[in-house]
C-alpha cells in the first residue's frame, strides 16, 4: 500500500512539475524579455550616468545613508568609477540582451543578462519598481532552464551543421522535464502575482467602491484630461474598469490552470496589460507581463498556429545546383531558419524539375511556389523570406521600396555567376 | 564535478531529488514573500526566505495601485537676491512616451520620500542650474492632494493639485553657497 501511495504521489508530482515537453514557451519568453530589456536599457543609455553613475542622481555615499529598512545589496556597478568603464559595461550588457533575444550563445549569455539586470537594480534601487522584480524572477528561471534549443541562432547553427552533409537532415525537437519545471515556476510566479495584487486591491476602499480607475487618472503620474472628460460623463466606464480589473486579477490564479478557461483568462490578462500599455504609459511593465503570460501558451495552440500558417502559405520548392558547394552551404543556412518545414528542396542535377529547365537552373536558383509559379534568384529569396517566419528578420533587406531590387538583383547575379569561386 | 562525486547510476535519482527540492523551495519563497505581515506562518519563514528573495530582488508585495494614492507633485522654489520667489515643476509636462519619464518621476519620488538623504545635493544642483536668477535660498516642496477630486470638479476645470484640494509641504530649505 505504501508503494502504491508513493507511486501515485510521484506520478502526481511528475505530472505537475516534470512533464517531458518542448521548450517553445520558454523560448518565446526569452525572445520577448530580451527585446524588452534591449529597448528599456537602450533608452536608458541617454540617462546612463545620471541613473547608474557614481556622480549621478544616486551617488554611493548617499545610498550608504539610507535607512536600515531600505534593504539593498551591493552591485558591481559601485566599483566602476570611470565613465568610459560604465559605458563599456552598459553596451556589453545591451549586446547580451540582443544575444539573448536572438538566442546566440544562450548558455552563458543568459547569465550575463541576469547578473547585469540585478547589478542595475541593486545599484539604483530608488528607480526600480515591480517590473524589475518580475523580470529578475523570470530571468532567473530562464537561466536555470535549458533554453536556446529552439527559435534561436544556436539551433540554427546546429541545424546548419547537420544540413551541410544532408539538406534533408532534421534535428529532433528538444524536450526537457527540467525546462517544464522552470516553466511551471514561471506560471506560479504569474499566478501568485495576480493573487496578491487582487488581495491588496480588495483591502482598499477605492476598489470596493468602484472608482479606483478615476483616482488613478487624477494622480500626477497618470493624469489624463481626455480620459477624465470621458469618465466624468460616463462614470459607468470607471466602475466597469475597476471591477473588471479586480475580477481578472482574482480569477486568474484559480482559472488559468483549467483547460476550458485558460484561453479566456489569458485574453483577459493580455487585454488588461494592453490597457496599461496604452493608457498608463507602462510600456515596459506591460510588455514583461505579457511575455510572462507566454509561459501559459499550450503547445497544441502553437502547433496549430504553425500548421495553419504552413497551410496558408503552401509548400515552396527550392531548386538548387547540388554540384555547387557554395549553393549547398547557402541552402543549408536558408533551411536552418525554416522551423516549420515550409521549404522542400530539389537538386536539379539528380532530379530535374518539370517546371524549370536545366538551362534556367544553370543561371540561378529557382523557387516554385504552391501555385506552381517559378521565381528566379533574388525574387525567389524575396518570396520566401516573407512567408517563412524564421526568415522574417531578412524582410527589411528584401522589401525596401526601390532599393532592395536595385541592389539585390545585381548582387545575386554576381554571386550566381561566381558561385564556383566562392 | 557532480559526475565525479556521485556514481553514475545515481545521477538520475539525485538530479530528480535536487530539482524537486528546488521547485518546492522556490514555490515556497514565491508564496511567503508577498504574504501579509500579520501572517504568523509567513513571519516564521521569513528569516529563511528573505536572503534568497533579496538576492533575486523578489521581496515585493505586489500591491499594484493598492492604494491608488493621491495626486502629488514635487516643486522647488528659488528665492533670488531681491526676495522674489520662482517656482519650478520638474515633473510637470513630462510626456508619457518620453523614455526618461518614469525614471525622472522615480527620482523625484525618492527625493520626496527621503529629503534628508537627497535634498542637500539636489539643492546644490539647483543653485548651479538657476545661477542666472542669483539664488539665495532654495526650498524643496511637495504638493499633496488632501481633498477628493470628483467628476464635477473636473467639469469645473479644476485640477487635483489646485490650492483648494492640495496642501504644500516644505521638504527641505537650504541657502545657496556663494560661488
Amino acid at each position: 500500500m505504501f508503494q502504491a501511495l508513493r507511486s501515485s504521489l510521484k506520478r502526481a508530482w511528475d505530472d505537475v512539475w516534470f512533464q517531458d515537453r518542448p521548450t517553445t514557451q520558454l523560448e518565446l519568453v526569452r525572445i520577448g524579455l530580451g527585446f524588452g530589456m534591449l529597448c528599456h536599457y537602450g533608452l536608458g543609455s541617454a540617462y546612463l550616468f545620471e541613473i547608474w553613475g557614481n556622480q549621478g542622481w544616486f551617488p554611493p555615499e548617499l545610498l550608504a545613508t539610507l535607512p536600515a529598512d531600505v534593504a539593498f545589496m551591493k552591485s558591481p556597478l559601485f566599483y566602476i568609477t570611470q565613465p568610459w568603464q560604465l559605458s563599456a559595461v552598459h553596451f556589453m550588457f545591451l549586446f547580451c540582451c540582443a544575444a539573448l533575444m536572438v538566442g546566440w550563445r544562450t548558455n552563458w549569455v543568459k547569465w550575463l543578462v541576469l547578473i547585469g539586470h540585478l547589478s542595475y537594480v541593486h545599484r539604483s534601487p530608488e528607480v526600480t519598481y515591480g517590473v524589475d522584480a518580475i523580470l529578475a524572477s523570470l530571468l532567473m528561471l530562464l537561466c536555470l532552464a535549458p533554453i536556446g534549443k529552439a527559435i534561436s541562432l544556436d539551433r540554427v547553427r546546429a541545424l546548419y551543421n547537420a544540413k551541410q552533409d544532408n539538406l534533408d537532415a532534421q534535428l529532433p525537437v528538444f524536450t526537457s522535464r527540467w525546462a517544464f519545471a522552470c516553466r511551471r515556476l514561471m506560471q506560479l510566479q504569474m499566478a501568485v502575482l495576480f493573487f496578491f495584487s487582487a488581495a491588496h486591491k480588495l483591502g482598499e476602499k477605492d476598489w470596493w467602491q468602484g472608482d479606483a480607475i478615476w483616482h488613478v487618472f487624477t494622480t500626477s503620474e497618470y493624469y489624463n484630461a481626455t480620459l477624465l472628460d470621458l469618465f466624468a460623463t460616463h462614470f459607468w466606464i470607471v466602475n466597469i474598469a475597476t471591477y473588471g480589473t479586480v475580477l481578472i486579477e482574482i480569477a486568474f490564479p484559480f482559472l488559468i490552470w483549467q483547460r476550458s478557461t485558460r484561453a479566456w483568462l489569458l485574453i483577459g490578462a493580455v487585454f488588461l496589460h494592453l490597457l496599461f500599455f496604452f493608457f498608463l504609459g507602462l510600456h515596459y511593465f506591460s510588455w514583461v507581463m505579457i511575455m510572462g503570460h507566454a509561459s501559459f501558451l499550450r503547445q497544441e495552440w502553437l502547433d496549430s498556429l504553425g500548421a495553419w500558417w504552413k497551410r496558408r502559405m503552401g509548400i515552396m520548392e527550392m531548386i538548387y545546383d547540388g554540384r555547387c558547394t557554395f549553393c549547398v552551404r547557402s541552402m543549408a543556412w536558408f533551411l536552418a531558419f525554416d522551423n516549420l518545414g515550409q521549404i522542400n528542396t530539389r537538386d536539379f542535377r539528380n532530379s530535374p524539375s518539370r517546371v524549370v529547365s536545366d538551362e534556367e537552373m544553370e543561371k540561378a536558383l529557382h523557387m516554385v511556389s504552391a501555385d506552381g509559379t517559378a521565381l528566379a534568384g533574388f525574387e525567389a529569396y524575396r518570396y520566401a523570406v516573407l512567408r517563412v517566419p524564421g526568415l522574417w528578420w531578412q524582410v527589411p533587406f528584401f522589401y525596401i521600396p526601390g532599393l532592395s531590387r536595385l541592389f539585390g538583383i545585381p548582387i545575386y547575379n554576381w554571386v550566381a555567376e561566381n558561385r564556383s569561386k566562392l | 564535478m557532480f559526475a565525479s562525486i556521485v556514481p553514475e547510476r545515481w545521477h538520475g535519482p539525485v538530479m530528480y531529488v535536487l530539482m524537486s527540492v528546488f521547485v518546492a523551495w522556490h514555490s515556497l519563497c514565491l508564496i511567503v514573500g508577498p504574504a501579509p505581515q500579520g501572517s504568523m506562518i509567513a513571519q516564521a519563514l521569513r528569516p529563511l526566505v528573505n536572503p534568497y528573495l533579496g538576492f533575486i530582488s523578489l521581496n515585493v508585495k505586489w500591491g499594484f495601485f493598492a492604494p491608488v494614492g493621491d495626486a502629488t507633485e514635487f516643486r522647488y522654489l528659488v528665492i533670488d537676491n531681491v526676495g522674489k520667489a520662482h517656482t519650478f515643476r520638474p515633473t510637470s509636462g513630462l510626456a508619457w512616451y518620453h523614455p526618461g519619464n518614469l525614471w525622472t518621476i522615480d527620482r523625484y519620488r525618492a527625493i520626496v520620500q527621503r529629503p534628508d538623504v537627497y535634498g542637500d545635493r539636489l539643492i546644490a544642483e539647483y543653485c548651479r542650474k538657476r545661477i542666472a536668477l542669483k539664488p539665495v535660498k532654495i526650498k524643496l516642496l511637495q504638493v499633496v492632494q488632501e481633498k477628493a477630486f470628483l467628476p464635477w470638479d473636473h467639469f469645473a476645470g479644476k485640477n487635483p493639485l489646485d490650492p483648494e484640494f492640495a496642501t504644500t509641504e516644505t521638504l527641505r530649505t537650504k541657502k545657496c553657497s556663494r560661488p
